[in-house]
């Protein structure tokens, strides 16, 4: 009798980012060859997982501009029922409740980055240890 | 991001914009609208056609043209937003403020 195993697969792309000088197009190239190798990935799975990715990088990007250079490292993985992201970085660490942020009203020109995130995905955590803060999302798929 | 401004109408433009609508271009589109509407173009179109992608700081940056066309006595309105920017003008309710036409040009024509 054949031995059995389950084989689950996965892809893992991953980036790894300076910025500056790297920036927020840097992520969009990525992103647009991860997509491109992933043609199976409908396009609204697409558009949500690259919006929550570039609200991250957004929210890690904008800190450089006052503590200086930071390290960023965008981790993707394609399963075949949902894609998972995580993103690390080593800026100041964020004093964050995610379930505090809710949508502001329509007239307001800031805020909505952390609540269209969790609109977005199906799963989103965050946690700073060991001076580094780490980002999760995830979501299911339907390709 | 590319930006084209053309005087369509009586105080209206429509800024037709090229791109992604990020962190990077939000402050250049905000700039634009600005000087667009100081200049007596009060009635601002924006053709999204080939805007591909945009995040909450493009959004802010149209929320803010939008309160400076109406401070000056005008409006601002989008056109043919992309599935991208539909999905995302959705999950934050502004398009219950910014409704899209069908037509830059005309989008001033009521």
């Amino acid at each position: 009798m054949q031995n059995q195993r389950l084989v689950t697969e996965m892809t893992i792309y991953k980036r790894a980012l300076i910025v500056p000088p790297d920036d927020i197009f840097d992520v969009h190239e990525f992103l647009k060859n991860t997509w491109d190798e992933n043609a199976q990935l409908a396009p609204a799975d697409r558009y949500s997982i690259e919006t929550a990715i570039i609200e991250l990088a957004t929210n890690i990007f904008l800190y450089s501009e006052v503590t200086g250079r930071i390290s960023c490292e965008i981790v993707v993985e394609i399963h075949s029922n949902k894609v998972s992201v995580t993103m690390t970085d080593n800026g100041d660490l964020a004093d964050l409740e995610l379930d505090e942020h809710v949508m502001p009203d329509e007239f307001s020109e800031s805020g909505r980055g952390i609540p269209l995130v969790r609109a977005l995905v199906d799963h989103f955590s965050y946690e700073n240890t060991d001076r580094k803060n780490t980002w999760k999302i995830s979501k299911k798929i339907h390709s | 991001m590319k930006i084209h401004t053309k005087i369509v109408g009586d105080h209206v433009a429509v800024l037709k914009l090229e791109g992604k609508l990020n962190m990077v271009s939000a402050p250049k589109i905000r700039d634009e609208i600005h000087a667009t509407v100081t200049a007596g173009n009060h009635k601002v179109a924006i053709d999204l056609t080939d805007v591909d992608f945009i995040d909450s700081s493009g959004l802010g940056a149209l929320i803010n043209g939008l309160k400076t066309a109406r401070q000056a006595g005008g409006d601002l309105r989008i056109a043919c937003p992309t599935a991208q920017v539909r999905m995302v003008l959705e999950l934050t309710n502004i398009d219950r403020v910014l409704k899209a036409y069908e037509n830059a040009e005309s989008a001033f024509s009521d």
